[in-house]
């Protein structure tokens, strides 16, 4: 039934019995279940952070006199060094940690998937140019890369998320090439093109829509990878500037209290888990419900 | 087949110059003067200006570049702007810290991850399947420092099991390289499974079930042998990970390796450094690829093949 | 209002009942996460004790935070480096345990009548660690190639030259009357070397340095350690303790771990000073504090942008809580510092005041110059915990007052690039250091209008003829009183057109086993282990 799918894309009708197969493939997977409820209620959590909390007098205001509390009624998460209440603060990270995995991603797809389309489609010298510069940057540890650019450009959100985003674009540009490929000799291409069909808008029409599978599946795990990745620079002092409550950052500032005050450590490594777990499950249950071969 | 490694060899050597080119570029647009980073914020700007002059640093970029790739053909990768000592020698003094804890790390994985698979696979749907697989999936989800500092907190703060830093003795290798170790272990634990689970379905291992070999036979003897193909990739990749996560750990750990260098030369815009380093790690992660690919071609015949074609 | 001695029993009683909650949260990880680890035989048998077996009473081994860059006393300005340099070369002075400073590689020393020349008659038979005697041609060169360096300016930017005037004396010419010159002259920069070796090969030197002092350098690990042996022939005598084992480790957290195990007898706490309490309360260490030799402040950038209207300058040094300040920044442990000088000199005004802690008048400063919907400013620092910490408490403080503060953390060398030699700045948040005990040291090269425009220190760019001339007056007279009055004044000048606004002077601690006799925390971070023993 796949087969049949891929051969007439633009068919609608089509695409949605498709959709519908995936969803009820995925919603049979228990796991993946739970990890898009938890990744729901984390979005909701940011999303409705702004109601409840105010940022100026709840998540940033420092109150020297109550500073490293244990968690209790009052503050439920305890407060840290300058005396911010923890919970508050790792609400907020659910904000930032998502908002920066989301752009991060969406930056490194666009770039990825252009390059990537330009080198699978023509093939050739375009290829080996582009792919070879691919491999220049796949090459190098992505961590050190994005470190180095974050050198270059300077701590600071916006920054953090391009070096991310830049260490990201080989690997979906090399996902969405090797799709491309596997796409490009199939029929219907053929037929496309033999009616004279411009390329921009075989790639965009034809060859991308068939090609999404493996690039959602991607940006998924990209997703979890990125926050990751973000709280490591923040950890290690070149992530987002203070006090934004970045969870990275929250754990380095814990780290120097780690002895005399753990729980500092524990909250926001916990939220860190949860939203990449989500993430990792949804991506994990979409791979299996997008191949259907791959499940055991 | 020597053609084919002497190939993917030459391959490396434009990737590597890439690299070169890449971080000069990246180290040119970083703000900020190695020259007054040494010398301190007393130092006369004429000082300055003649430790600049030393390093050729008022030349044009072109010509700094040229002059360093020059010098790199012939051995010669410069001289850290911090210590003034030759980068390729303070590369070799730290990497053997990264490639103790990288190492540790893979075969706390392959120790734990493969058997663990293997378990899952043979007793699927069973307590202990979706047991590990949870846990897996969780480890994967767990942030490497994060897991790091909680060891510290446990091992070393509460019940002084582990030294929690340095680079002394064997012990200092275990809280870093289990902390490295646990996606990986992961990955591991799924890859094996799933290709156990392939494995198991198939045609030989029906037979040989049907013949009456016992299942421990059956499972080890055949199935294993099939199963470990991905597994290898997976090491392979995994290695190349390893190396690059090391950089967080290292400064969780505080172990000067590699990645300690790596970021050290970054913050002090140590050009010299940064670039030999990351080339260095470059190389390393390209030899450990081929050699995985290598060691397909003997764990796999069908491979074999079709690198005699190509 | 809560000291922070009261806070601490406060805190520790609740962190009794955190004790219990941290070790449930250990067991579950335990449990859950590391189920599989513990299979994996990642469980050691033994725990470690003391590494090092048999009597080790002839050895002490410390810490140290990082890699030893060189040993070339005159390739550096990195105060960690120095510290080893203080314990393999010696200088023509030396300071004392007391803080005098007394003659080390000369025996005499006199000044001409102008106070511009000094000459030192060298200590005779002074060896090397290679054997050779100390000429006085080694004198002159090591001098003259302190001047020359580019590392050294800090001590040695009023020197001139140094000229031998026979085999037993040698004369050092200063640019102009500098009393606190013999201060200089104790600095790990003006180490005294065999020219003929340094000369040979100046790299090498830098990895196999010879010296005159007490110990000699045997092993570098990079990484690891560096390990130090007696010099047997060492003028005032072998040292007591004959071998000082200096080991790497980053980490404050572990180094306290391995001070509390045995494995180090020595060690620099954390400069957070979250240890302090930890180490007052183990019977087998005693913690030393002294005083810093430094004033953290918040500085404006008087040249151009929005800090130089003397109303904002006010505004920020009437918004600042330095009880809160000290607080958060350094977990309490620094006294709050009013005059725009270091405490510890011997001109700093004590009773000085500054300008009252008052918000609705740095509010009303605020509106008064221009911003009644308050207005955003950039703090550039170097981004260091000494200097982050404090700028994040200030952002909080600020915020009050209608000044959005972004903290903008750079790199230690980019920082000293853009903001303090380029001048690129608003605020930021920096110390005035002294490498000698004199208000000079953290006034002139600051403050005076000579220094400014990219030419010195000034990085402020203060231009003020009044203070110059306090300055210039109290720099050359010779009267002590004379001078203080001077600083005085040049204090209330600070303060009354908020050149910057100082806050507080930290703490230099050193924690070590009580067995060790002559440890002490130096404001200079001068450890001289030749006084230490068992």
């Amino acid at each position: 039934m796949t087969e049949q799918a891929t051969v007439n894309p633009s068919n609608p009708v089509k695409k949605r019995s498709q959709l519908k197969a995936i969803w009820f493939r995925y919603r049979k997977n228990k796991l993946a279940m739970f990890g898009l409820a938890l990744f729901l209620s984390l979005v909701l959590v940011a999303a409705s952070s702004g109601l409840f909390l105010d940022y100026d007098t709840q998540v940033i205001e420092q109150r020297m006199r109550e500073r490293l509390q244990p968690p209790s009624s009052e503050h439920w998460f305890g407060t840290d060094q300058y005396g911010r209440d923890v919970f508050a603060r790792v609400v907020w990270g659910t904000r930032i940690s998502l908002f920066v995995g989301v752009f991060t991603v969406t930056i490194a797809l666009t770039v990825g998937t252009l390059f990537g389309a330009l080198a699978g489609y023509y093939g050739g010298t375009v290829d080996n140019v582009l792919m070879r510069i691919m491999d220049i940057f796949l090459a190098m540890p992505g961590t050190i890369l994005a470190v180095a650019i974050v050198g270059a450009l300077g701590p600071g959100l916006v920054n953090v998320l391009l070096a991310m985003a830049i260490a990201r674009i080989p690997q979906f540009a090399r996902i969405v090439r090797s799709a491309i490929i596997s796409i490009r000799g199939q029929e219907f291409i053929e037929a496309a093109k033999a009616c004279g069909t411009r390329d921009g808008r075989i790639i965009m029409r034809h060859i991308l829509p068939n090609a999404i599978g493996p690039i959602v599946v991607q940006v998924t795990l990209h997703m979890a990878t990125t926050i990751l990745g973000v709280a490591g620079l923040s950890f290690i002092g070149l992530g987002i500037e203070a006090p934004t409550p970045e969870w990275g950052s929250m754990l380095s500032e814990a780290k120097e209290w780690m002895r005399y005050h753990p729980y500092l450590m524990v909250f926001p490594g916990v939220a860190i888990i949860l939203s990449v777990l989500s993430l990792n499950l949804i991506g994990d249950g979409l791979r299996d419900a997008l191949d259907p071969r791959m499940k055991n | 087949m020597l053609r084919y490694v002497v190939k993917r060899l030459l391959l490396m050597i434009p990737v590597i110059v890439g690299i070169s080119f890449i971080l000069f570029v990246i180290m040119d647009l970083t703000p900020g003067d190695p020259a007054r980073s040494l010398l301190g914020e007393y130092a006369r700007q004429e000082d300055v200006d003649a430790l600049r002059e030393e390093w050729g640093l008022n030349d044009p970029f072109a010509v700094r570049y040229g002059r360093y790739l020059a010098s790199a053909i012939r051995g010669d990768f410069g001289k850290s702007y911090r210590t003034n000592i030759p980068v390729v020698q303070e590369i070799i003094s730290r990497y053997p810290a990264t490639m103790k804890v990288a190492t540790l790390a893979i075969l706390f994985a392959m120790a734990i991850g493969i058997p663990v698979g293997i378990i899952s696979a043979v007793k699927q749907y069973s307590l202990v399947d979706f047991g590990s697989m949870a846990t897996a999936l969780l480890f994967t989800s767990v942030p490497p420092f994060w897991l790091g500092l909680m060891l510290i907190l446990i091992f070393s703060l509460m019940l002084r099991l582990l030294p929690s830093v340095g680079t002394d003795s064997w012990k200092s290798f275990i809280m870093p390289a289990a902390a490295l170790a646990a996606a990986q272990m992961a990955t591991m634990t799924r890859m094996t499974r799933s290709t156990m689970l392939e494995v198991i379905r198939q045609d030989y291992i029906r037979t040989a079930k049907a013949k009456g070999a016992s299942q421990r036979y059956v499972v080890l003897k055949h199935a294993l042998r099939n199963a470990l193909l991905p597994v290898v990739t997976v090491v392979g990749i995994g290695f190349g990970n390893l190396l690059g996560g090391s950089l967080i750990i290292e400064n969780v750990f505080g172990i000067s390796g590699l990645g300690t260098l790596m970021v050290n030369a970054v913050k002090s815009k140590d050009s010299p450094m940064l670039i030999a380093s990351v080339m260095f790690a470059a190389l390393v992660g390209g030899l450990v690829n081929l050699a995985v690919d290598v060691l397909y071609t003997y764990i796999d015949p069908r491979v074999r093949s079709q690198y005699v074609k190509g | 209002m809560t000291g922070p001695r009261q806070q601490d029993s406060k805190f520790r009683e609740r962190v009794k009942s955190m004790k219990r909650l941290t070790s449930l949260v250990a067991a579950l990880l335990i449990m859950s996460l590391f189920l599989a680890a513990c299979s994996g035989g990642a469980t050691p048998e033994t725990p470690p004790t003391g590494l090092e077996e048999g009597p080790k009473k002839d050895t002490i081994v410390e810490r140290a935070v990082a890699d030893q860059q060189t040993f070339d006393p005159f390739g550096t300005a990195d105060i960690n480096d120095q510290r080893i340099h203080y314990q393999i070369f010696d200088s023509l002075m030396r300071q004392e345990p007391d803080g005098s400073l007394v003659p080390a590689l000369c025996t005499d020393y006199k000044f001409n009548e102008t106070g511009d020349e000094i000459t030192f008659t060298i200590r005779e038979g002074v060896k090397f660690h290679n054997g050779d005697v100390m000429t006085a041609d080694d004198v002159v060169f090591s001098l003259n190639t302190a001047i020359a360096s580019g590392f050294t300016s800090k001590v040695t930017s009023t020197m001139d030259r140094a000229e031998k005037v026979d085999d037993k004396t040698v004369k050092l010419i200063l640019k102009y009357p500098f009393a606190p010159i013999l201060g200089c002259l104790v600095s790990s920069s003006c180490a005294i070397v065999p020219q003929k070796v340094y000369e040979a090969d100046k790299d090498a030197f830098g990895r196999n340095p010879v010296g005159a002092g007490p110990y000699m350098l045997k092993e570098v690990k990079p990484g690891e350690k560096i390990v130090l042996e007696a010099f047997s022939d060492y003028y005032r005598g072998e040292a007591p303790i004959k071998n000082l084992v200096v080991r790497i480790i980053v980490d404050d957290a572990a180094a306290l771990m391995a001070l509390e195990s045995g494995e180090l007898d020595l060690m620099q706490p954390s400069q957070a000073y979250t240890d302090r309490d930890a180490i007052i309360n183990n019977p087998n260490l005693v913690y030393y504090e002294a005083e810093q030799a430094c004033t953290f402040l918040v500085a404006f950038n008087n040249v151009k942008g929005v800090f130089t209207d003397k109303r904002l300058r006010e505004a920020v040094a009437r918004a600042i809580d330095r009880e809160e300040l000290i607080l958060g920044a350094v977990n309490g442990m620094a006294t709050p510092v009013e005059a725009g000088l270091v405490p510890i000199t011997p001109q700093y005004p004590h009773g000085f005041k500054g300008l009252e802690y008052d918000l609705e008048k740095a509010k009303q400063l605020v509106i008064d110059a221009g911003y009644p919907n308050g207005l955003d400013v950039t703090m550039r620092v170097i981004a260091a915990a000494n200097y982050t910490k404090p700028a994040e408490v200030l952002q909080a403080q600020l915020k009050k007052i209608g000044i959005n503060v972004k903290i903008e953390p750079m790199e230690r060398g980019t920082w000293f690039d853009v903001a303090y030699a380029g001048g690129d700045y608003e605020m930021t948040f920096y110390a005035h250091a002294i490498s000698v005990n004199d208000a000079d040291f953290c006034s002139y090269p600051f403050l005076h209008s000579s220094e400014a425009d990219g030419k010195g220190n000034n990085y402020m760019g203060i231009k003020n003829a009044e203070l110059d001339e306090c300055l210039e007056k109290a720099r050359t007279s010779q009267d002590e009183a004379e001078r203080k009055a001077y600083y005085l004044r040049a204090c209330e000048i600070i303060r009354d057109e908020s050149l910057f606004v100082p806050c507080y002077t930290g703490r230099r601690t050193m924690a070590a086993v009580k067995e060790l006799k002559g440890v002490q925390a130096d404001p200079w971070m001068r450890y001289y282990k030749y006084n230490y023993s068992w």
